[in-house]
């Protein structure tokens, strides 16, 4: 799992620091996501996970530090940069238009077109196929409006969203938060999938134990800072407590 | 099953409405159906139908446009004294008037994308303003000596077809290539949706906006030069209160009023069944006290049947205030960003 310098990281920050006028959110971080497995990102309410997210996002641009991706330095000024490289948020709050239909909400703001109009079909088509190469079966018809969803089954319109867009980086903010038992197995198991697939995935979820069924490595913050990067295997519940509160742990997996 | 997959269509009930009023009052008043009285109905749909589309873009991005009566009022004034007291050829006028509605539609979407001034108020301004400047261009006397072209223009017939009812369907069929054929159309309806998720899906949802409120500008500038024509004068009191039927129309026609829902057939239907019902209710000599009664009972079971259909789809509309008049909500949103992202937000700082 370890990044040698033949193959470097899919995503890799060096030093990145951000901040709001006095407040400092992010604080030197240093953090690898490889591509192929689901990296979490745990760490109390305002440690940093959003800002950090949002600088990958190309939402909050950093104030200092580098970014690589495949080993190259590269500079994300806006959404659509990080989009070019192939990095897609699914945002908290579901960035869904309730009014649309799934095909319309999945190729919203890149609609393909024939002759200078839209291509209903050939969108529906690829949705369709998107959603079926994910197992997402349990929508209906991909012309239902979104609002007539369960939140599940919108947080999966919303991954497939960012899949469709041939992203290699899925990044994904509290994924499973309104979600009831089922659904959230449901959109787990997709996020399983995207890894499988050889999507990197990373995760912030305040859920720990979503957060040890789903991840395979486990980023820690606390104070706009990483204070510590584990493989699964070294982690449980109590070890990550200690890392979100006070920054170290002494124990070991039992 | 056919059956009702027809009538679920929303435009159902509102293309019902006008072929049953059509039958029913032509059983009652044969004339009403007189080539004659038809081309009358054509006219007054040319006014209120393209109104109606032109609102009805600014109403899909969840906003509004209360200027188009007044807009009407000045534009046809502008063109009429430039054509008359100035002596610019028609054809000018004509381009004049259009790009002069174009131009407030302009500055209203710029004060509500720039400035987020809530399109409710800023269209308010130019209604009292834009009637006023009307009234006030010539001290609210009446322009005669405009040309006759103005004349010719609504008078011609192409088949029996009245010109103005011709430059109806031209606007009607570009609004509905737009909307449902392009990217950019498609883009209007999410941003009426949900602008966060159009923003952060890579729409320019600023320029959608504002391209809103200029095409509703331009349908007022042309609807200035059309009644020009009808009644042969620039006319400084002309339009009022015409934004109402048109925003009634988009109504009715199944356009909702939180945006992002209706379609341009509806609203075509919408605004022929208000001439449909306002022209019977002249046939049949109902007092002019009671057409207004009937408008509004048009309009209310309009509203009821949206709501209806909208909990039959399991969809209850947010109860929030439709963001034409609380504002597009994104300074709120921009602060909720700003909180999430410094964490615990500025007081811990």
């Amino acid at each position: 799992m370890t990044a040698t310098l033949e193959d470097p990281p899919l995503l890799r920050l060096r030093g990145v620091s951000k901040s709001f006028g006095p407040v400092r959110a992010l604080a030197d971080v240093d953090l690898d996501v490889p591509a192929a497995a689901v990296t979490a990102l745990a760490g109390d309410n305002g440690a940093g996970k959003s800002t950090l997210i949002k600088c990958i996002a190309g939402i909050h641009p950093p104030d200092d530090g580098e970014i690589l991706w495949e080993g190259r330095p590269v500079q994300l000024r806006g959404p659509a940069d990080a989009a070019a490289l192939g990095i897609q948020t699914v945002y908290q709050d579901l960035a869904l238009c309730d009014n649309l239909d799934i095909v319309q909400n999945m190729f919203l703001g890149r609609e393909r077109l024939r002759r200078g109009q839209l291509d209903d079909v050939s969108m529906e088509q690829a949705a369709a196929r998107t959603l079926s190469d994910l197992a997402v079966t349990t929508v209906g018809s991909v012309r239902q409006t979104v609002a007539s969803l369960s939140g599940g089954q919108r947080q999966s319109v919303a991954i497939a969203k960012a899949v469709l867009w041939e992203s290699r980086l899925v990044v994904m903010d509290e994924p499973t938060a309104a979600l009831g038992v089922a659904q959230t197995t449901m959109v787990l198991d997709l996020v399983r999938t995207l890894a499988r697939r050889g999507h990197g995935v990373l995760l912030i979820t305040h859920n720990m134990l979503n957060l040890l069924e789903v991840a395979d490595r486990v980023a820690v913050m606390r104070q706009g800072r990483v204070v510590d990067v584990r493989d699964r295997s070294d982690a449980d519940e109590r070890i990550l407590v200690d890392l979100m509160t006070t920054g170290r742990t002494d124990r070991e997996v039992a | 099953m056919r059956l009702r997959r027809i009538t679920e269509v929303p435009e159902f009930g509102v293309i019902t409405a006008c072929v049953v009023v059509f039958i029913g009052v032509t059983l009652l008043k044969p004339s009403f159906a007189n080539p004659s009285n038809l081309q009358v109905i054509g006219l007054d749909l040319a006014n209120y139908g393209i109104l109606a589309i032109g609102v009805t873009f600014t109403i899909l991005t969840a906003g509004i446009d209360l200027s188009p009566g007044s807009l009407v009022a000045f534009t046809s004034m502008v063109s009429a004294y430039a054509n008359a007291n100035l002596g610019v050829p028609m054809l000018l006028c004509v381009v004049l008037s259009i790009a002069v509605g174009a131009v407030i539609g302009y500055l209203h979407g710029w004060f509500i994308t720039r400035l987020n001034v809530p399109p409710f108020a800023i269209t308010l301004v130019t209604l009292t303003a834009a009637a006023g400047g009307a009234l006030a261009l010539t001290k609210g006397q009446p322009i005669s000596g405009v040309s006759d072209a103005y004349l010719t223009l609504v008078e011609t017939r192409v088949a029996g077809v009245p010109v103005p009812v011709i430059v109806f369907t031209v606007v009607a069929v570009g609004a509905w290539f737009y909307l449902e054929r392009t990217y950019a159309g498609r883009q209007v309806y999410a941003v009426g949706g949900n602008i966060e998720a159009a923003r952060l899906s890579g729409i320019p949802v600023l320029r959608r906006l504002l391209f809103a409120y200029v095409v509703s500008g331009a349908c007022a500038g042309i609807v200035g030069v059309l009644v020009i024509g009808r009644i042969g004068v620039g006319d400084p009191s002309v339009g009022s209160g015409w934004e109402l039927d048109a925003i009634a129309a988009a109504v009715i026609g199944g356009v909702s009023l939180y945006g992002g829902e209706g379609r341009v057939i509806g609203v075509v239907a919408g605004a022929l069944l208000l001439m449909l019902i306002n022209n019977a209710l002249i046939v049949l000599n109902v007092s002019p006290f009671y057409q207004q009664v009937a408008l509004g009972l048009v309009l209310g079971v309009a509203i009821v049947a949206d709501r209806v259909r909208a909990q039959r789809r399991g969809k209850p509309r947010p109860r929030r205030l439709p963001r034409s008049v609380a504002g597009s909500g994104s300074a709120s949103a921009d602060d909720a960003r700003a909180t999430a992202a410094t964490g615990a937000g500025p007081q811990q700082g």
